[in-house]
């Protein structure tokens, strides 16, 4: 059973001044005292999650709001466990997967099938387990040829077409994403839409960061509002959302 | 759990061979551009300092070769460590992967240059019409310790270069000004009477691992006080990464 909990997640990130990333400047200051080293330190903390506490259980869908910079990607880094919270705990049960950079490790240099093996692997996908659907991620893609040709050669379209075969392979039963993925002309966006579906379907907690009113209406049964790094209102997704757009509108 | 670690060192390794495939891409002879390179820098070298040192080039120039060729994968090594996370910002922010994915493909991409580099030392010795002999061998203890020692210096390396960024810089001119200090085109043999230099070297860790690889190649076993560096070098090294690791690495992310 899938789970995640968060209980009391404060996270501070640090922003550094061009003097506090460099060490000679730091030696300088140590040399001259503690006091003037405090001042002068430059490294600020930003407070990018406070007290942040939520459960989710298997099936909800959880739509993230909030404006810019309100916290929604540090909370979905969390979630990934690429920030570890200083402050808090952080328990997620199951497997997770991203769709937030679906281009995320592509070298462009490397011929599409390396991307595809490459790609494949950073998500956690098995060398087996690849080259069991290199076909199918191959046809998806819509490549022909130009699988054996280096990524640097593709046009935009190709390029995302590609990254979006390989980063919907994954079956995670904690799925995040920021905003819904559309890529391609017509006739794949279509082909696409039903695959990304078959994903979320398929997983077990999905966690949709987005500005999109009827799109978070459509796929979410809860939502979170995030408000410089607080939870601001955590509920069904009809209610959150009357609020945070009147809240938006009257701005 | 262990096909998770077998997954992880798979992926390191990929990803270590796109990054060196990365540097000769383009070139038709692919990764033996860089013996080529290699070879026709110690011939240089070897030619040009075997005569103003006035050396036996029969000596000189495996020496030369053994020491020109670790050097350089110790260095870019070095060099490349300061960068190790900061060039893999996008996935450490993204995915949870073990940070010992990011330090294997720097030493895979490295080491497997250095291979294609060996090459050039059984070329050259064979040239020079030299002995190998069984002592030859120790070469390959050598290099599992000098491997051991790069690795954490590259962990230490990165995780204090991804917070001061000014690191990659100090580590590139410190490695500059290491290459003349260290015994690569001279031998310390020559600086017999001088018992500062002597000191130098003694004390210069990085010295002690080319003399692992070096002396075996010349037909000497390296001394005892050489093994005993190596061995409480790579113990207090790697106790010292791990320490630093234990305390820094869920900042790593925050850093990049």
């Amino acid at each position: 059973m899938a789970s995640v909990s968060l209980s009391n997640v404060t996270i501070d990130v640090p922003v550094f001044t061009t003097k506090a990333r460099f060490f000679a400047a730091t030696l300088v200051n140590m040399a001259t005292g503690g006091r003037l080293a405090k001042a002068h330190d430059g490294s600020v903390n930003v407070r990018a999650l406070e007290d942040v506490t939520f459960k989710a259980a298997e099936g909800e869908r959880i739509g993230l709001v909030g404006h810019n910079g309100a916290g929604k990607s540090t909370l979905l880094r969390v979630l990934s466990g690429a920030y570890h919270p200083g402050i808090g705990t952080v328990d997620v049960k199951g497997t997770v997967g991203s769709l937030i950079d679906i281009s995320l490790g592509i070298n462009t240099e490397a011929t599409g099938i390396e991307n595809i093996f490459i790609r494949g692997a950073i998500l956690g996908l098995s060398k087996k387990q690849i080259q069991s659907r290199l076909d199918a991620i191959v046809e998806f893609s819509e490549l022909g040829d130009f699988i054996h040709l280096p990524v640097r050669t593709y046009s935009s379209g190709m390029h995302l077409r590609l990254a979006f075969a390989v980063a919907t392979e994954i079956s995670p039963e904690v799925l995040l994403m920021d905003e819904w993925l559309s890529v391609g002309d017509e006739d794949f966006r279509h082909k696409a839409e039903q695959r990304l579906l078959k994903v979320v379907e398929a997983t077990s907690i999905l966690f949709l960061a987005s500005h999109s009113r009827d799109l978070l209406e459509k796929v979410c049964n809860r939502v979170i509002w995030l408000e410089h790094g607080h939870v601001i209102a955590d509920g069904p997704t009809t209610e959150v959302l009357d609020h945070y757009f009147t809240s938006r509108t009257s701005e | 759990m262990t096909s998770t670690l077998r997954h992880n060192v798979w992926l390191a390794f990929m990803l270590g061979w796109q990054d060196l495939k990365q540097s000769y891409r383009r070139s038709p002879i692919g990764p033996f551009w860089l013996t080529v390179n290699s070879g026709i820098l110690i011939a240089t070298m070897g030619v040009v300092f075997g005569v103003l040192f006035d050396m036996e080039l029969r000596d000189y120039l495996p020496y030369l070769a053994v020491g020109l060729v670790t050097w350089n994968f110790l260095s870019t090594a070095l060099n490349e460590a300061c960068n190790v996370f900061v060039l893999s910002e996008g996935l450490i922010k993204q995915i949870n992967l073990p940070v010992y994915v990011y330090i294997l493909r720097l030493m895979w991409k490295n080491f497997t240059i250095y291979l294609h580099n060996i090459v050039l030392i059984p070329v050259v010795v064979l040239l020079t019409g030299r002995p190998l002999t069984w002592t030859a061998l120790l070469f390959f203890v050598g290099l599992v310790l000098v491997l051991v020692n790069v690795g954490w210096i590259v962990l230490a390396l990165g995780i204090v270069a991804t917070r001061y960024r000014d690191f990659s810089q100090l580590t590139f001119a410190f490695l500059n000004i290491t290459f003349y200090i260290t015994p690569i085109v001279w031998d310390r043999k020559t600086l017999d009477h001088v018992e500062w230099a002597q000191w130098l070297v003694t004390l210069n860790p990085l010295a002690t691992l080319l003399e692992l690889v070096r002396a075996p190649i010349m037909g000497n076993v390296p001394s005892l006080l050489t093994w005993q560096i190596a061995i409480g070098l790579s113990l207090g090294g790697w106790a010292f990464a791990l320490l630093l690791f234990r305390r820094f690495r869920h900042r790593i992310a925050y850093w990049v």
